[in-house]
């Protein structure tokens, strides 16, 4: 398992358990990562600290994951923001990535294709 | 007897709501399942290479999640074959309670409406007879506008009770500003098709929605 060099990750998903394994796999390569059960929370952690990327959920308790993905970017532009949703069609995606998300994952996710993405670029501008 | 052509239509739109909210809730079951494999698959491949690493307690914890994940999405598949059947006959003899535990399966499946408590019955289970499609298509939109009212974080008790009337479910813990579901003409349609009454009680924060005892001596 490789070391990313502590690069940062906020994982936003109600789904607790996806969420903790999820977090723990990416951990073990070396990723720094945070949880976000709610798409407030997540708008929190954003406010207090960078993050590389955040991969986010979109239906989320309170907020819609569009809603956070716009509000992310305008407070964080270039941020790699990366959906993944067991929810989302194809219209989804087409807004999703006109928004600015820089892909769009269906749920579930194999861990490859989004390393891969994790690892495209160091870029992040969060 | 069949209901009005409208309120057939909004049960079949209800059927296939229903049915994505339940693919969604399997595809977060399946995920949870093979990202926690996945875990485990990865803790293995670091015990090989230095068997002091293994943590038998956790892979344990891993396991038991496994378990868990799969009983989840059986009673999520059971919801989806009980909605599936209640289709099967336009008018039938219906438990009252179990149409309630329908709908709030379906509602524990959206991230904005769990806090849904059941209220317990006092007495006998209020069995009617009438369109139960469409009593899930209206019961769940209650839910659904008491949710948007009250937000993610609240609770809504769910009750159900014999009255002189009929059988009534009760949505409790309304805030203040809750105005009801009555502006939509989807409501209508099933409250005309199901011969309900739905009552709103602002100051005590209660939406009642009243059902006949049977369907077709209501609509004779």
């Amino acid at each position: 398992m490789g070391d990313e060099s502590n690069r940062s990750i906020l994982i936003v998903d109600d789904e607790r358990r996806f969420t903790a394994a999820l977090a723990k796999r990416l951990e073990l390569r070396g990723f720094s990562c945070c949880m976000a059960f709610d798409g407030l929370s997540a708008l929190a952690f954003l406010e207090k600290r960078p993050f590389d990327a955040v991969l986010l959920d979109l239906r989320l308790p309170d907020v819609h994951g569009m809603q956070v993905l716009s509000r992310a970017l305008a407070a964080r532009p270039g941020l790699r923001v990366i959906i993944m949703t067991a929810h989302g069609d194809e219209r989804d995606r087409r807004v999703c990535l006109r928004l600015g998300a820089r892909a769009f994952l269906r749920k579930p996710v194999a861990l490859a294709d989004l390393l891969a993405l994790l690892e495209g670029d160091a870029g992040g501008g969060g | 007897m069949s209901a009005a052509p409208g309120a057939e239509g909004e049960g079949l739109v209800f059927l296939g709501k229903a049915t994505a909210v339940i693919s969604h809730s399997i595809k977060n079951v399946m995920a949870t399942v093979s990202e926690t494999a996945g875990l485990i698959g990865d803790l293995v491949a670091l015990a090989e290479r230095d068997p002091r690493r293994i943590d038998l307690k956790e892979l344990g914890v891993l396991g038991e999640t496994i378990v868990e994940e799969i009983q989840r999405g059986f009673q999520v598949v059971q919801l989806l074959n009980k909605l599936a059947h209640s289709g099967d006959q336009p008018v039938a003899d219906v438990d009252v309670e179990e149409v309630v535990t329908v709908v709030s399966g379906l509602g524990r499946c959206l991230a904005y409406c769990s806090g849904i408590t059941r209220l317990p019955s006092a007495g006998e289970r209020p069995r009617i007879r009438t369109q139960p499609l469409l009593l899930q298509d209206l019961l769940y939109r209650a839910l659904d506008a008491a949710f948007r009212a009250v937000g993610p974080d609240g609770e809504i008790k769910v009750g159900v009770e014999r009255g002189a009337d009929g059988v009534c479910v009760a949505l409790q813990g309304l805030p203040a500003g809750f105005r009801g579901i009555f502006e939509s003409p989807g409501v209508e349609l099933l409250k005309q098709a199901l011969c309900a009454r739905i009552a709103l009680d602002k100051d005590a924060g209660v939406l009642r929605l009243v059902l006949p005892e049977s369907l077709d001596e209501a609509r004779a």
